[in-house]
């Protein structure tokens, strides 16, 4: 719950603003006009410290006959969020930007004028997740939009780009380091990187038009765990509890507590996972080979608790579907200290060979000031100094019942954001530790409940990658809307300043540090374009 | 003299052979420490003949080239492997001159064949493998025949603690530099960084692909054996028998420098090659200072 005064503040913000507002549990809903969002988006950003997470258009028009725009702040320091809403004329939606405000808002702006078909002024505009052949009078979010249309294709070449300075080296879209479909244009001089150009969405599952169109809230689990195969668990959970709190559900105790012991195996098998990953890209095949070893372990533990080695599908709204006995307990107790030992002793081989500590040291610097400009989550922002962590700050599931130490380390480099997932997987060695130790007794599983229609429901969930948002608002049996936005979708974004001017040898090595997610980041539409004037590459950084 | 030379041709079919085994023993050991089962001994052997016999080889443009550079780097490691073994049976100090002098021409023919193939990716491999050739390669040339030099000075009785102190830093060099033309982590930076991935290597197919991976098998057994040979020398002097203890200690060594590679992380273009001249300046100026005074000594 925000503290009175804190939500006082956000609530005396939209009435200078013209604007209405109220607090709900621990979120302040506002809504303004238009010709105000810039200020007051520029406030609660720039002023007021908050977190810009993302935006989402909604198409009311079925509804109230208009669309609406909403940007999803939180406040770390009070536990609260703030959800600033405008509404949009239902013929001609146009917001202006916040963009010069809160550059963190470029991509989900870009977003919303594809999917909905949102205009928006005061910046530059292009498309950004639709690909170039798709109609441009056809937003696929919009209500009327039928879920199924598809639109023949029409296949593109695509040119690398041309630099009369400097030479042009492709990454991707397909490549030995990069695991999923990606594409970076590195401008080098020399052994040195002097520019980047990114460009994703490649990949198109349209997941939250599905949700939205021809599933039920039970269903929609189980297709919010399939937006990542490592860290699905955490959106199928922040999923039930956006859902949970938009319909007021008090889910039984012994659940969140379940859910937030296997969050944290997630996260250690997610981090073991990376720093596997990362070895291999030093050359260091040993550490590769042995931390998935170890890791091999945190997969047992989960098959132990879940069932499933991965892609655990318990959660429903309303708790989980499998429980945790005694025997369970004792044996995924004792997974957990040979797994701590095992990493323990092997970490700390790792991290002292000299060529891993001397290529991630001082390599892919991302300095403060443009992590928190670009709203960066997770262990990329922890390592550039920025503290905070939703499981401590927005507390959610059963995390304030442990005691635990969020790592945060102000250097920013490759090395930083190693050591925070190194300290990280031991932190929540002990959280699933205490977590076990204090599992209360009681169901695990809420039978008997009702979601009304035209709730919001906002959570964030501490992936292993950062903060995760899902936002709902529900409607007859199923959301009426779903966003949803990883953290990789905010740490793209910091890519171009960690790369440039560093050498072109330890590019992979930095873009790996983000741990990149695109599964998640790219479960929208598809890209693919040889039209510059349409679709240009998206400078990652304004 | 027609006898000896059957004997070293049998000699250098062995040696021919040898690196394909020894590859295939470095990744089982690679494997055994890596906590994993890995595959057998003979694996490399089975690669190389799938690809040699089984495998399509894609013919581009620059496939000619590519071939006969590789070719080239085969046949002067073999014409290496050749001249080291005259030395080691003969103790003749020009036979390992030329030895080097081979080695380095089969080094500049493999070094210059990612530079052919118009693939950026390749060619900015190919120049870090410039670079680092220009370091080590001196290094590799100046310390083995200085260390031969030493050898036979000791040989021949010229014993003393100072000469001593100056073969063991030469000694050191020649490790240092046999094992860096190996091309073993750290020092695979040309090839094995993950952004060159779709480098040289995907440019190549059947054939050219196990001519490529041979030239770099017999390189590396080329340049251990020139690090064994004058060491086995001191021991046992020149002849046969030391010939049988070189292809018996180059296991060992083999052994040696895979499991350096196991434990270490790949070094990056700008650090190798500075951090290599600066111990090569080192402790070769100590070496040759000490050995001029011992000299006018």
């Amino acid at each position: 719950m925000p503290r009175l005064e804190e939500a006082q503040k956000y609530i005396e913000l939209a009435t200078q603003n013209r604007g209405e507002a109220y607090a709900e549990g621990d979120t302040v809903f506002i809504t303004i006009p238009p010709d105000r969002l810039v200020d007051v988006a520029d406030t609660i950003f720039n002023k007021y410290n908050c977190s810009f997470r993302v935006c989402a258009g909604v198409d009311e028009r079925p509804l109230k006959g208009h669309f609406s725009l909403v940007h999803l702040f939180t406040d770390d320091r009070a536990g609260c969020y703030i959800a600033v809403k405008t509404y949009l004329s239902g013929d001609k939606p146009v917001a202006p930007s916040i963009v010069s405000v809160v550059p963190a808002a470029d991509w989900c702006e870009m977003e919303a004028r594809d999917l909905l078909g949102i205009e928006f002024t005061g910046r530059e505009t292009h498309r950004l997740v639709l690909p170039p052949w798709w109609p441009y009078n056809l937003y696929p979010l919009r209500k009327d939009a039928p879920y199924n249309y598809r639109p023949e294709p029409r296949v593109e070449s695509e040119k690398v780009g041309h630099s009369p300075e400097y030479g042009v080296i492709p990454l991707g879209p397909y490549h030995p380091t990069l695991h999923e479909p990606e594409y970076f244009e590195l401008y080098v001089e020399g052994e040195r990187v002097v520019d980047v150009k990114y460009r994703g969405f490649h990949v198109h599952r349209g997941i939250e038009k599905l949700a939205e169109s021809r599933m039920n809230y039970q269903q929609v689990n189980f297709l919010a765990e399939r937006i990542c195969g490592i860290c699905g668990f955490v959106h199928s959970t922040c999923y039930a509890l956006a859902v949970e709190k938009a319909a007021k559900l008090e889910v039984p105790e012994r659940a969140q507590f379940i859910r937030s012991i296997v969050l944290e195996v997630e996260r250690i098998h997610s981090h073991l996972l990376l720093l596997g990953v990362a070895f291999h890209l030093l050359g260091y095949d040993a550490g590769f080979m042995h931390i998935w070893r170890i890791r091999e372990r945190v997969m047992w533990l989960a098959e132990l608790l879940t069932g499933s080695r991965k892609t655990y599908g318990i959660n429903l709204v309303g708790g989980v579907r499998r429980d945790i006995n005694e025997e369970k307990k004792q044996k995924a107790l004792e997974a957990l200290r040979e797994l701590s030992s095992d990493f323990k002793s092997f970490i700390e081989v790792a991290m002292s060979v000299p060529q891993v500590k001397k290529r991630i040291t001082g390599t892919g610097v991302l300095p403060r000031e443009a992590a928190v400009k670009l709203s960066v989550e997770g262990p990329v922002a922890r390592a550039s100094g920025i503290d905070k962590d939703a499981r401590r700050d927005l507390p959610y599931a059963a995390y304030k019942y442990a005691s635990f130490k969020v790592p945060v380390y102000t250097e920013g480099d490759n090395l930083a954001r190693v050591l925070v997932r190194v300290e990280e997987v031991f932190e929540s060695i002990s959280i699933i530790e205490q977590l076990l130790d204090k599992l209360p007794g009681g169901p695990v599983l809420l039978t008997d409940f009702e979601i009304p229609e035209g709730r919001v429901g906002v959570q964030v969930v501490e992936a292993p990658r950062g903060g995760d948002i899902h936002y709902v608002i529900t409607g007859r049996g199923a959301p009426y809307r779903w966003r949803v936005r990883s953290p990789t979708y905010a740490n793209i974004p910091a890519l171009r300043v960690m790369l440039k001017d560093q050498p072109l040898a330890d590019a992979s090595i930095t873009i790996a540090s983000i741990d990149p997610c695109f599964s998640c980041t790219d479960r929208v539409l598809v890209i693919r374009d040889g039209r510059v004037e349409v679709m240009r590459l998206a400078p990652v950084v304004k | 003299m027609g006898v000896s030379h059957l004997y070293i041709l049998v000699v250098l079919v062995i040696c021919a052979l040898i690196p394909l085994i020894l590859d295939g023993v470095e990744r089982k050991l690679r494997a055994v420490l890596q906590s994993r089962i890995g595959p057998p001994i003979t694996q490399t052997l089975y690669d190389l003949l799938k690809l040699a016999l089984v495998k399509e080889t894609k013919i581009t443009p620059t496939t000619l080239y590519a071939t006969f550079t590789l070719v080239s780097a085969v046949a002067t490691s073999l014409a290496s492997l050749y001249y080291t073994v005259i030395y080691i049976i003969s103790g003749d100090l020009s036979s390992i001159f030329y030895s080097i002098a081979l080695l380095a021409t089969s080094t500049t023919a493999h070094t210059i064949t990612p530079l052919l193939v118009p693939n950026p990716y390749s060619i900015i491999g190919g120049m870090r493998e410039v670079v680092l050739a220009i370091v080590n390669e001196a290094a590799l040339i100046l310390s083995i025949s200085l260390y031969a030099t030493i050898v036979e000075r000791l040989i021949a009785g010229g014993s003393s603690p100072v000469l001593l102190v100056a073969t063991t830093l030469v000694v050191v060099v020649a490790l240092i530099s046999s094992y860096v033309a190996s091309g073993r982590v750290p020092f695979d930076i040309a090839e094995a960084e993950a952004e060159l991935a779709s480098g040289v290597l995907i440019e190549f197919s059947g054939r050219v692909l196990a001519l490529n991976i041979y030239s770099l098998l017999l390189r590396r057994l080329a340049s251990k054996l020139l690090v064994l040979a004058p060491t086995l020398a001191l021991i046992s002097g020149h002849g046969a028998s030391t010939l049988i203890l070189s292809l018996l200690a180059l296991p060992a060594l083999w052994t040696v420098y895979a499991t350096v590679a196991v434990v270490l992380g790949r070094s990056r273009v700008d650090l190798a090659p500075l951090t290599l001249a600066k111990i090569y300046i080192v402790l070769i100026t100590i070496s040759i200072t000490v050995l001029l005074v011992v000299t006018r000594a």
